[in-house]
């Protein structure tokens, strides 16, 4: 019986076994669970948050219909956040399609628009903009106390050292935008009924 | 404990099947093992990404929204899970937003000292429109995959172990199956050597290398069987072979006594069992006194009923442990091992001469022959065979000289005659050859005065080199003895023809006396040849004159009478020697026909003193008278002889007062001188 090649074929057989399967595996996601999670969030600056969360609420957001060329960030005047919007400019948002900030005045055709941002201090313009949108499917959003309940769909406001958000479904409801249900978990309000 | 190699082979190839099972079933478990161990893994990190999905998918918007409490309540949700042992959301930077950790457990399992035989982590990143905006990170405990996997291991194990048992009994089987053959045929070898029966044969069980070992050990045992059938045959025959020969070597075949080669190896044995032993052991020599005569006149085959009768004869006469051989024609020996002493040796030779001398009857015949018995004695006389045996036959010869028909002991002083006797032998053997035979002839006269020369009688002389002259009466009995006598006699005839024919030219009527052995006369052509010689010489038969003894008379009367007659017829006449001495010299006469009768020179020699001798004398004159036969006398050495004689009668003498016997030469000389006288004076 001389056969030294059997056991060795055994312990071949094992250890190929042992070193394949699930140790290698393991060693791939090792990196990331070394990875440290960030003890506290910075500060954030709150127009830089303001525009993130501009950005947020179209990628929430369903549109009936998308232009084809390009996601357009409409700016009722000029606002605070304008530069760190246009920080975001070129960002795909939805469909691929590039974020383009646009700044507008009243009198501007805003059908393009797919968000019309309006400043605390475009308040006053508000009105005469919204009878302009002509029931323009176009998320409204504001920093404006109070122009939620006039209509605007979707208002932000300061909460200690973070932000927070209320949201009109009815006004979105009625030019056939939809929010992501995981959005309005996060609303801080969402009125339903007008 | 014994080598693997020395262990039985059913065992060797029980644990053979062992062991490869062993291997085979362990190799197999381990592998099913590391199979399920990355297959549940696998299925185990399929589950773990799903659940990282739903969360990401879940906290994306709290993460972009940076909603730390709305992301924990996300993560908590996967406390259902019970094998995650943590999990995080991380925003699009990698900074953690929230961490559930599920509590207690999982802590301590350390799998070879490292936490990633222990626990899986996954990461998934959150992609939302096609932007990644943070990732998941979960870690699942694989506790309960090694759970499954001890229970998958304690099943295959113990299918494993039943899986063994099993192929173990098989392989018994198997092992068995191939060792009984193998068994059957250890058994059977031992078997045909221990009992050495070639016809035992294996039983071929199968077609395989053992029913083949089988099969080719049954066709060597049939080699086997007939090659030892064959031995057995070839030794039987050679046995018989052996014992013909052994009968052949030691038995002599004509009286079934044992032979002269079963006496000397016997003799050996006894000589050295008593030079070693001591005691005394005797040999006895026994001769035949006439069996020659039996054997030439009664032919071989009465010589060979004779011989039979006179080895029973010996055989009931000895005792049955005395060792009988016939050691030679007429020749026997025995052999007494049995601490005999002189005397009673002599015993035992005395009565085997008695039983001898009583007659045997072959062919309705009575035929006396009697023995001559020689007895020597170990240690008395010799203590080697050799020499023995030389005493032996010296003791008989002189047995035999001392009269036949008795026995003697061999005593020292024998020895020199023996010796004698053997270079006599020798030498008269080489005088035949070489010439040293002469014939003396003494002249035959007239008594007249002046007498005149009738003839001569032949007389043979031997003349040995170193012997010097050698007397006929000693050197003839033994050329009768070996048979030298033909060629001596037909030499005599032939040398005295031609010089009486040689002497008919100088004296024509001169006549030769040749004497006859009684051996010679009992040749069945001893007429043929004495006529041939007579006719080669080219002498007158007349001439001649035949003188024969009595003694040689004596045997076969018939057949000498018709021989005698024959011899007469040719002319040869023939006269009786010495006569008056042998027991009944006148029947002799009226039995043969004798045309001369010589007296004999022991009558002559004390005439006329003896009163005695005269008468006899006067009386065979007056019977060779009365039956008109010639008469002769010997012997005569004086003028008063010679005057005695002529007045007796007597007309023709012999003897010294007239010549002695002399060389051809000299007869020659004689027979001219006569030739010469008879012309004008005789003169002797």
């Amino acid at each position: 019986m001389k056969r030294p090649f059997a056991p060795l074929l055994v312990a071949l057989l094992c250890g190929w076994l042992c070193a394949a399967t699930p140790f290698a595996r393991a060693q791939l996601v090792a990196s990331a669970a070394q990875i440290p999670a960030a003890a506290e969030r910075a500060p954030v600056d709150e127009r830089a948050m303001k525009a993130a969360y501009l950005y947020n609420f179209a990628v929430f957001t369903q549109w009936p219909k998308l232009s084809s060329t390009a996601f357009q960030f409409c700016v009722l005047g000029v606002s605070a956040v304008d530069e760190e919007l246009r920080r975001l400019q070129g960002r795909p948002v939805q469909n691929g399609l590039p974020l383009v900030v646009r700044n507008v005045v009243p009198g501007d055709d805003l059908e393009p628009c797919q968000l019309l941002y309006v400043d605390e201090s475009q308040r006053r313009q508000f009105a005469a903009t919204l009878g302009r949108l002509n029931g323009y499917p176009v998320l409204t959003v504001t920093d404006a106390e109070g122009l939620a309940e006039q209509g605007a769909m979707i208002e932000v406001r300061r909460q200690g050292s973070r932000l927070a958000f209320d949201v009109n479904l009815p006004a979105a409801r009625r030019v056939k935008l939809d929010f992501s249900a995981r959005l309005l978990k996060l609303a801080s309000y969402v009125a339903t009924k007008p | 404990m014994a080598r693997f190699e020395d262990r039985p082979l059913h065992e060797k190839l029980m644990r053979a099947g062992g062991w490869l099972t062993s291997a085979a079933m362990l190799a197999l478990l381990l592998f099913v093992l590391m199979y399920q161990l990355s297959d549940r893994r696998e299925i185990l990190e399929d589950a773990m990404n799903a659940h990282a999905k739903v969360v990401g998918s879940n906290g994306a918007a709290s993460i972009m929204f940076g909603n730390e409490s709305e992301a924990s309540e996300v993560l908590a949700s996967l406390a259902a899970v019970s094998d995650i042992t943590w999990a995080e959301l991380l925003d699009e930077r990698g900074q953690r937003m929230a961490r559930y950790e599920r509590p207690g457990l999982h802590k301590t399992c350390l799998l070879f000292g490292l936490r990633n035989g222990c626990f899986l982590t996954v990461r998934q990143p959150i992609v939302l429109r096609g932007q990644i905006v943070g990732s998941v990170l979960v870690e699942a405990s694989l506790e309960s995959v090694y759970r499954g996997l001890l229970l998958q291991a304690a099943f295959g194990a113990a299918a494993a172990i039943l899986v063994l048992a099993g192929a173990t009994m098989w392989a018994r089987r198997i092992a068995q199956g191939i060792v009984r053959p193998l068994h059957r045929l250890v058994r059977l070898t031992e078997k045909v050597s221990a009992e050495q029966n070639f016809s035992l044969r294996a039983e071929v069980s199968a077609q395989d290398e053992v029913g083949s070992l089988a099969r080719s050990f049954n066709a060597m045992m049939e080699k086997l069987e007939w090659h030892d059938a064959r031995l057995n045959a070839e030794l039987v025959q050679r046995r018989q072979v052996e014992l013909q020969l052994n009968r052949m070597a030691y038995y002599d075949n004509v009286t079934e006594l044992h032979n002269r080669h079963y006496f000397k190896e016997k003799l050996e044995v006894a000589v050295s069992e008593v030079v070693r032993c001591g005691g005394a052991c005797a040999v006895l020599f026994i001769d035949l006194d006439d069996f020659k005569i039996v054997n030439d006149t009664l032919g071989h085959e009465a010589g060979d009923v004779l011989l039979r009768q006179v080895a029973a004869c010996l055989r009931a006469t000895l005792r049955s442990n005395d060792i009988v051989c016939r050691i030679g024609g007429d020749e026997f020996a025995v052999i007494l091992d049995h601490s005999v002493n002189e005397r009673q040796a002599g015993r035992v030779a005395s009565n085997l001469v008695d039983a001898l001398s009583k007659p045997f009857l072959i062919d309705g015949r009575q035929v006396r022959i009697g023995a001559s018995v020689g007895v020597a004695l170990c240690p008395d006389h010799a203590t080697d065979t050799v020499t023995l045996l030389r005493n032996a036959d010296t003791a008989m010869y002189h047995a035999k000289g001392g009269g036949k028909n008795n026995f003697r002991v061999f005593a020292p002083e024998m020895e020199n005659g023996s010796l004698k006797r053997f270079t006599l032998e020798q030498a008269l053997r080489q005088a035949i050859e070489n010439g040293q035979l002469q014939l003396h002839y003494q002249p035959q006269v007239t008594l007249a005065d002046p007498p005149r020369l009738v003839g001569f009688e032949a007389l043979l002389r031997w003349e040995h080199p170193e012997l010097g002259s050698i007397s006929p009466y000693e050197f003839i009995p033994l050329a009768e003895e070996t048979g030298l006598i033909h060629a001596i006699g037909d030499w005599v005839m032939r040398t005295g023809f031609r010089q009486a024919s040689a002497w008919q030219t100088a004296y024509p009527g001169v006549r030769l006396g040749i004497n006859l052995s009684g051996r010679q006369l009992k040749q069945m052509d001893i007429v043929d040849r004495i006529l041939t010689e007579l006719h080669s010489s080219a002498l007158d038969p007349c001439l001649v004159d035949l003188e024969l003894t009595e003694t040689v008379l004596m045997d076969d009367r018939a057949a000498t009478a018709a021989k005698l007659q024959a011899l007469r017829q040719a002319g040869i006449r023939v006269a009786l020697d010495d006569f008056g001495t042998g027991y009944s010299s006148l029947n002799y006469l009226k039995l043969y026909p004798v045309d001369t009768i010589k007296i004999d020179r022991s009558f002559v020699a004390n005439l006329p003193a003896d009163e005695e001798d005269a008468t006899i004398t006067r009386a065979i004159t007056s019977i060779a008278e009365g039956l008109g036969l010639g008469l002769v006398a010997e012997g005569v050495e004086t003028q008063v002889h010679a005057e005695f004689l002529r007045a007796a009668g007597c007309r023709m003498a012999q003897g010294y007062l007239f010549a002695r016997p002399m060389n051809a030469h000299d007869a020659t000389d004689m027979v001219l001188n006569a030739a010469k006288a008879a012309e004008d004076v005789p003169v002797v």
